[in-house]
């Protein structure tokens, strides 16, 4: 189980790269047979973006999803809300920045904690670069600055005396990195489809207790240390500004 | 592309984790009782017992020197009643609980010995009380006690 979702990981983290290198051999092809009208890309300089994927899997399985690291939990009631902005700085590079909300609830059957409301907020900035002739891929990196709360039920088995319960409330602060790949579809329009794929490196600097879903990194076995991979849509609006 | 292939590889490496580590009960902790005259024992209880069922359960093998009694999470003290034929013994046993999380376990809980005041009170003359963690390494050669010993003498 664990092996296949790596090895799906790795083969969409390659996916569109591999995408991206066969469309440029086509417009490489195309601007060889045309050479008598060179024409320069025209570029937006700014666009906005909102994420348009991360809630569709999770709704077509019925508003609930397993938590691949602890074999019995299960994520509810999740909502992830993104927006993406974007400015060209020059011919090859743009900053990026990104805001994010998550929501959800992860329910335990059995175990100590038997259910955590998570909440989360983070803010991703950096830039990327686009390789190919119609630039089309986009490598990039990103900081990462998270701030999320966990608030934890935990439950102590006494079939003696009675269960030892408590609510524990954990605010997590932490910062990462996040190199990824983007591939555009209709760069050239005003609304265009971006794919992106991620790996996530995040450290956590204060707070405590695992966090099997981290907002703005994902699912995460790690304790302080995490990391994480995935791949969504985002829609973006290209506008000339000014 | 061999160059961020190998960057990529470099990056994902770090996903493997191994441990060896006892976690402690997760729940209601058991304490190990040394009894004397554990022959002439009618029935032992405990106060605020839902059940005194899991009490005598074992504690009537004489087979073991040694018998494992729960003690309370919903609070810092359990008393045990022994009833013998002509009387009856109480044993109060004092300690310290622990919730916390970590590393290593997730949330987890331990008890400590008390951090002021008596480790237990008795009608027995004499008993010995012993703490240790419930936690440790469970590694080869790292054998340490785990848990609540406690030795009743008679005289």
């Amino acid at each position: 189980m664990k092996k296949n979702i790596h090895a799906l990981l790795w083969t969409l983290l390659w996916l569109h790269f591999l995408i991206g290198q066969v469309v440029h051999g086509q417009v490489t092809e195309v601007d060889t047979s045309s050479k008598s009208t060179p024409t320069a890309p025209t570029f937006r300089e700014y666009s906005v973006g909102i994420d348009v994927f991360k809630n569709i899997p999770f709704w077509l399985q019925g508003n609930k999803a397993p938590v691949i690291e602890y074999a019995n939990g299960t994520q509810r009631n999740r909502g992830i809300y993104e927006v993406t902005f974007r400015k060209r700085i020059d011919r090859y590079y743009h900053l990026t920045g990104l805001l994010g909300y998550t929501h959800l609830t992860i329910n335990y059957p059995s175990g100590v904690e038997e259910a955590n409301q998570i909440n989360g907020w983070y803010l991703k900035a950096g830039r990327e670069r686009a390789t190919g002739d119609r630039q089309r891929t986009h490598f990039g990196i990103l900081g990462i600055v998270t701030f999320c709360q966990y608030r934890t039920d935990l439950r102590y088995a006494g079939p003696t005396y009675g269960d030892y319960t408590e609510r524990r409330l954990v605010n997590n602060i932490g910062v990462g990195a996040e190199p990824y790949f983007a591939f555009d579809f209709f760069p050239q329009s005003r609304w265009m489809l971006r794919w992106v794929t991620r790996l996530n490196y995040h450290y956590r600097l204060f707070g405590e207790g695992y966090t099997p879903y981290y907002p703005g990194i994902g699912i995460a076995g790690g304790y302080h240390f995490t990391m994480s991979a995935g791949t969504s849509l985002q829609l973006h609006y290209q506008f000339r500004g000014r | 592309m061999i160059k961020l292939l190998r960057i990529l590889i470099l990056l994902t490496l770090p996903w493997i984790t191994t441990s060896c580590y006892d976690c402690g009960p997760m729940g209601e902790p058991f304490v190990e009782i040394s009894l004397p005259q554990k022959d002439q024992l009618i029935r032992i209880s405990a106060l605020g017992a839902k059940s005194d069922s899991i009490f005598n359960r074992d504690t009537m093998s004489l087979y073991f020197s040694y018998s494992r009694f729960p003690i309370s999470l919903l609070q810092d003290s359990t008393t045990f009643l022994f009833h013998f034929p002509d009387h009856v013994d109480t044993l109060t046993l004092y300690y310290q609980r622990v919730f916390d999380t970590s590393k290593k376990c997730g949330y987890y809980n331990d008890i400590k010995a008390p951090e002021r005041g008596p480790y237990y009170r008795s009608t027995f003359p004499k008993v010995h009380v012993e703490y240790h963690s419930y936690l440790g390494s469970r590694e080869p050669g790292h054998y340490a006690l785990r848990g609540i010993y406690i030795q009743i003498q008679n005289q």
